[in-house]
């Protein structure tokens, strides 16, 4: 009875200490990493596998004079069987032209690097797949025999870009399309990606009002007067848009491109200090004709911010030019939107003392205190909560 | 000014761009290379010295595949190595040793109960808590499943619950494991000082007692001492509870924040001397060193950095807390680092993981954050002497 009763408080205590670690691991889980290189003309793939001489040694036991030492003498020793292990738990299919088949890897040389978390052999192999593939599927078993928490970390790179996947014990197929159509589909995420940050940067929206407010009016003798068409105020609306688009068109792609860089909170700062001067130049009109000019030069400020959040996204390369075409695409739909929603109802407005005495200067007050929030937020890098 | 919606996705973006670098980073470093001979060591086996006391387990398990007790026993010595080494790798091998039984349509409650405990280290605490509950349908009596139950609970603030399931091991098995239990969660609840107390007239340090129950004991009545204001024992708690595990990371981790935190950074050079393979204490010594201006500092927050690279490429949630703790301490991005510490909390809540939070909360004047903390003070009732200079101190302030 009471070595039952000690068994059972060994068996707690084991759980005790466990318990306790909320904390990070000491070490990085196990994760082996997988680079399939698809060609641009051929069926031969180019792989890369690098795995971790720790996990290899515990299933293949690397130690040979068992010193507790892995040397190269001795993973050079081992590299049959290192690659036999290693590809009777990988499956790479070539999918092409509606046809599938087998790719057997073909290891071509062993080397090994240094990850954060200690040696890696790397495998070099090819694997002919005797098709060009557009898509190639992955089913990878490595290691989940002695450890279900191991991952692959996939990466297929093609000419369509790259693309990655995790695999593990409980999803331990992929298939990655490498084939050019991608493009289109990356092609229509900028377009998105523009229509949204523009859609969604309320300073970029604010600063397009304080343009569009007086478009349907003109500043005359006695303050605001309505236009007579709407030809006249569209025609405003166009150019102001235009000189706006063509302004942020060009510092984007200069910043995109890497020729122009400036601090994120700089730019961030100016961009609040166009909204504050459209404002007021609303309360206290200082410019009232070539109002194109001005949308063109505060434009040029609003690219560089449209800059940052596309090299956030991560663009190199081909499909750069892409990228920045589609982000613009984008940021003038959303512009049109907003300008097809505000312009009818304020040419309607127009004629109304509301719009002209009340709305406009209020709600150009209301923009001058938001912006001017803003400058203090971005310039000392501080919010207030 | 910024609305949710904009905050994540301007996390998202951040995120993005982060893994993006590290990506970059990644195949920058990576440059295989040919050693130049054959005697060059590329790696020490890891826990050999363990691995080979195991042996003769192994074999048996190997010889006699479908002998639960065998099974279980060396399962559970490959999480006690994972714990111990800090390696999540041995917790997955502990698991694959069940594997043949997890796989059937009722396994038996032990499995459960180990198969449990590897997932809560591997920080996959729903799962592991839907295993306990199957586990303890079978067998209620399971004192291993209720306290780990109780654990989990109490790691994420669930006292209500946390305290039922201590008060079942007092039935269970040996009192002094419920009472330790209960003043753990009772201390998180609106009974510090009483539990500490309580916990201090416990035998919970008798030198009688193994290793690991004594080191348990210790260190919770110095967490509690810390919460309670008392440094300076909480101090010598975590000595002597070093004194009886000298090797444990969180132990080691704890006393060296509880330096940081006391102007003693000196110490914590020469506590974690040598601890650079384990994160956790890296971030530690670089904290440190940074403090003291030692030469070592470049050195170690690299190192650190690299291995937090690493971490967010592959998805490794285990990092937030050091992640933000890294982010507010030495890189001085108090906006990111709330955003990691906001994200640790929504898993976890232990006393560390509220002091993060808190003070990037505080550093960023996020009132909407500072807020939701002084609320689940309130409502848990949660005392932390340390937290009083920045924000209300729940039950505290209106204790004497």
């Amino acid at each position: 009875m009471k070595q039952q009763r000690r068994a059972s408080l060994a068996g707690v205590l084991a759980v005790v200490l466990a318990a306790w670690v909320a904390a990070a691991h000491a070490h990085k889980p196990s994760d082996s990493y997988l680079t399939l290189t698809v060609p641009a003309s051929g069926s031969v793939l180019d792989g890369q596998w690098d795995i971790a001489l720790r996990d290899l040694d515990f299933v293949l036991g690397l130690d040979a004079n068992n010193d507790g030492a892995i040397t190269w003498g001795e993973l050079k020793a081992a590299r049959t069987r290192v690659a036999d292990y290693a590809f009777s738990r990988l499956a790479i299919e070539g999918i092409g032209r509606g046809d599938r088949s087998t790719c057997p890897a073909q290891l071509t040389g062993l080397l090994v690097d240094e990850h954060v978390d200690g040696h890696y052999v790397v495998l070099r192999f090819n694997a002919d797949c005797g098709l060009r593939p557009t898509e190639v599927a992955v089913h990878y078993r490595l290691l989940f025999e002695v450890d279900p928490t191991h991952r692959g970390l996939l990466q297929v790179v093609g000419a369509g870009g790259e693309q990655a996947a995790v695999l593990s014990r409980e999803a331990p197929r992929a298939s990655l399309n490498v084939s050019s159509p991608e493009r289109w589909q990356q092609l229509g995420a900028f377009v998105c990606e523009g229509i949204w940050h523009i859609l969604k940067g309320y300073d970029h929206i604010l600063f397009l009002l304080t343009l569009l407010f007086p478009a349907v009016v003109r500043y005359g003798v006695h303050g605001w007067e309505p236009r007579a068409s709407l030809r006249d105020a569209a025609l405003e609306v166009l150019q102001v848009v235009t000189a706006f688009t063509l302004a942020h068109s060009l510092t984007l792609s200069l910043a995109v491109l890497g020729l122009v860089h400036l601090p994120a909170r700089w730019v961030e700062s100016a961009i609040a200090l166009t909204v504050l001067l459209g404002a007021l130049n609303n309360l206290k009109p200082l410019i009232v004709r070539r109002r194109w000019a001005v949308a063109f030069t505060f434009g040029l400020v609003h690219g560089l911010g449209f800059a940052s959040v596309l090299t956030d996204l991560g663009l190199h390369g081909a499909n750069l030019t892409l990228s920045l075409l589609g982000f613009n695409v984008g940021v003038e739909m959303g512009q049109m939107l907003i300008v097809l929603a505000v312009l009818p109802l304020a040419f309607l407005l127009r004629d109304t003392a509301l719009y002209r005495r009340t709305f406009m200067p209020a709600g150009s007050a209301a923009i001058v205190l938001l912006a001017g929030y803003w400058l203090v937020v971005r310039m000392t890098g501080t919010g207030f909560g | 000014m910024r609305t949710p919606p904009q905050q994540r996705a301007r996390a998202g973006r951040r995120a993005l761009a982060a893994l993006l670098f590290a990506a970059c980073a990644a195949l920058a470093a990576a440059a295989p290379y040919l050693p130049e001979s054959d005697a060059i060591v590329l790696e020490r086996v890891p826990a050999r010295a363990a691995l080979e006391r195991l042996a003769p387990l192994r074999q048996a398990v190997a010889a006699h595949p479908d002998e639960l007790d065998t099974a279980l026993t060396l399962a559970q010595a490959y999480i006690a190595i994972g714990r111990e080494n800090g390696d999540p790798r041995f917790v997955g091998y502990g698991e694959a040793t069940l594997d043949s039984w997890v796989k059937q349509s009722r396994p038996p409650e032990k499995v459960l109960v180990v198969q449990a405990t590897a997932l809560q280290y591997l920080h996959r605490f729903d799962e592991s808590l839907a295993l306990l509950e199957r586990a303890l349908a079978l067998q209620p009596l399971d004192a291993q499943a209720w306290l780990t139950r109780a654990t989990l609970l109490e790691l994420r603030g669930d006292y209500a619950s946390a305290r039922p399931a201590c008060a079942r091991l007092a039935r269970a098995v040996d009192a002094l494991i419920a009472i330790t239990c209960l003043a753990s969660v009772d201390g998180r609840s609106g009974r510090l000082a009483e539990s500490y107390e309580r916990l201090r007239a416990s035998p919970a340090d008798d030198v009688r007692l193994p290793a690991e129950t004594r080191a348990w004991g210790l260190a919770l009545r110095a967490e509690m001492a810390e919460r309670l204001g008392d440094d300076a024992s909480a101090a010598f708690d975590y000595l002597a509870a070093l004194g009886t595990s000298p090797q444990d990371p969180y132990l080691k981790a704890a006393y060296a924040d509880l330096l940081l935190r006391t102007g003693r950074p000196d110490e914590v050079l020469t506590l974690l001397a040598g601890d650079e393979a384990q994160d956790p204490l890296l971030l530690r010594l670089a904290i440190a060193g940074r403090r003291l201006g030692s030469p070592a500092t470049a050195r170690w927050t690299l190192a650190y950095e690299e291995r937090l690279r690493a971490a967010v490429r592959d998805h490794d949630n285990t990092h937030l807390r050091e992640a933000a703790m890294y982010l507010l301490e030495v890189r001085g991005d108090a906006a990111t680092a709330l955003e990691y510490a906001r994200r640790n909390w929504a898993a976890q809540r232990e006393p560390a993981d509220l002091r993060i939070y808190a003070r990037a909360a505080e550093r960023t004047h996020a009132s909407a954050d500072v807020a939701l903390i002084a609320r689940w003070l309130r409502v848990t009732r949660y005392e932390d002497r340390t937290l009083c200079g920045f924000t209300r101190c729940g039950a505290l302030e209106e204790a004497p």
